[in-house]
């Protein structure tokens, strides 16, 4: 598991093997890496999930990391003992159908060298918690986390609102509607 | 005229692997200034090619070497430096090219890889000292059985005790095709020099008369060391202590890491104890550090890191040069 500092080492690691072999690029990261970096959690974290690379237009999906990168990432978590996988794309199918509008330019970037990392906004993190939260339900890490985040009403019903646009589904609403009851937020099918 | 006395190892992995290198080209009969690896074999192939990549690190050192290998080149095997060149990093390949083409230019043999020429004027100060030096036994070898894959069998079996070898084991130690050991070694077992031995579809051969054979080759000094391993592992130890002191420390526990995983074959090959798996991170450096101080330290001034001799007064933990 990554605490806080270890993760701070291995990013910085990681961006300056890059930057020694002249490569640079930039990550949108979402999950427990970037609630631990943004200091919302101090829960350690198993791994850094990757959603999407910089783009001059915004982000662009992360499915699988460039051989630079996966190769970068395996010698780090083999110098620093944290296995093959503590840098990956897991999540990436989160931005098929469309980050949150803006996030790009609310995020905060943090330079490593040769890696520049992108920590999504609080609203933004939001969306992704009360998405998961919503999956996994109210015993989950995710729940926690999304309690963490103390949102605001106006934060969680804008969240609820893009997650609605990843799952249309009657089901989806309804168990929407309960988490967010169980957050202090009513709403009726018509708000969604 | 060199001399004997008892040193004290130099601080830096560079320092240490420069005294090293000029202890085995003494030997070999280079204008060196100390005696330092008179009980030390001298296996000259591994040593021309690092003294290669050591380069500028020494200029004299690389000039002197060059001047050797000039006058001396019949002693040395160019199937041998073909072989060895294959294992060894684009770094070594690419610094020997240069040294090769230097030799060519000024003595006209064709050393693999020759690339272009640098710069140069023979010194004219090497010499070849006489062959019954204990530490030139494995030249004295060749003499007697000619540069080829003949005279390095005989060595791997004179090196590592009375193990039997496979053809697979002696082409890997020997620096010579699988198909040109197996042919010698079949050659050598008609002679009654060797003896086989089946085991399934695999030929294990060892020396039928190691006494007389001993007898016949004369004085073997006390350490026989696997060149190929030690020097292996100093260049990979010297290359990291420069991106210690050169480059950021942030990626050093990588490039640790990295070191210890190249040199673990050649670890194994000396019995040498590789630090443990899990250490790691900014602990890397520090133990590959002491590792590289006990060994290299120690043979940087011509000592076996741990000298455990048996009653007969040789060392245990020497191992076939290759």
């Amino acid at each position: 598991m990554l605490e806080r500092d270890r993760l701070d080492e291995a990013l910085a690691t990681l961006g300056a093997l890059l930057e020694e072999r002249g490569e640079a690029i930039g990550v949108l990261i979402v999950g427990g890496g970037s609630l631990l970096l943004l200091g919302v959690v101090e829960r350690p974290t198993a791994d850094v999930d990757v959603v999407g690379f910089s783009t001059a237009t915004g982000y662009a999906r992360a499915d699988v990391l460039p051989d630079f990168l996966t190769t970068a990432v395996r010698e780090v978590g083999d110098a620093l003992g944290l296995g093959d996988s503590w840098f990956n794309t897991g999540p990436a199918g989160l931005a098929e159908f469309g980050l949150p509008p803006g996030l790009e330019r609310r995020a905060t970037v943090r330079t490593y060298g040769g890696l520049e990392v992108h920590l999504p906004a609080r609203e933004d993190l939001v969306c992704f918690k009360l998405y998961a939260a919503v999956d996994q339900g109210e015993r989950s890490k995710h729940f926690a986390d999304l309690r963490s985040l103390t949102p605001t009403p106006g934060q969680l019903l804008n969240a609820a609102r893009w997650t609605r646009t990843h799952d249309p589904s009657p089901a989806f609403r309804g168990e929407l509607q309960r988490i967010l009851s169980l957050l202090g937020v009513e709403v009726l099918d018509g708000d969604l | 005229m060199a001399t004997s006395r008892r040193r004290r190892s130099p601080a830096t992995f560079a320092d240490q692997s420069l005294a090293l290198a000029w202890g085995a080209w003494t030997e070999l009969g280079v204008s060196g200034w100390t005696s330092t690896h008179a009980d030390w074999a001298v296996d000259p192939e591994p040593l021309i090619l690092f003294t290669a990549w050591l380069g500028d690190a020494d200029p004299r050192l690389r000039d002197e070497a060059t001047d050797w290998c000039v006058q001396n080149w019949r002693h040395i095997s160019k199937a041998r430096l073909k072989n060895l060149l294959r294992e060894q990093p684009d770094g070594v390949a690419e610094a020997f090219g240069e040294f090769a083409a230097t030799v060519r230019t000024h003595a006209g043999v064709s050393w693999p890889g020759a690339t272009h020429p640098r710069p140069y004027v023979p010194t004219g100060r090497s010499t070849l000292p006489h062959l019954d030096r204990p530490s030139l036994v494995w030249l004295r070898l060749r003499a007697m059985f000619g540069v080829g894959a003949r005279a390095e069998i005989l060595r791997c079996f004179l090196a590592q005790g009375a193990r039997a070898m496979s053809v697979a084991g002696l082409a890997a130690a020997t620096g010579y095709t699988k198909r040109n050991v197996a042919e010698e070694c079949d050659t050598l077992d008609r002679a009654g020099v060797l003896s086989v031995r089946a085991q399934g579809n695999r030929f294990y051969y060892s020396l039928a008369r190691r006494a007389e054979l001993k007898a016949f080759v004369g004085e073997i000094p006390a350490i026989l060391a696997d060149w190929t391993a030690i020097l292996n592992i100093t260049r990979e130890l010297v290359a990291l202590e420069r991106r210690s002191t050169d480059a950021g420390l942030t990626t050093l526990p990588v490039h640790a890491r990295k070191t210890l995983r190249l040199v673990r074959h050649d670890l194994d090959e000396l019995d040498i104890k590789a630090p443990p798996e899990n250490i790691e991170a900014v602990d890397l450096w520090p133990a590959l550090r002491r590792l590289g101080h006990v060994n290299l330290g120690a043979w940087s001034i011509g000592h076996w890191p741990s000298e455990d001799r048996d009653e007969a007064g040789e060392l245990r933990l020497q191992r076939a040069s290759s």
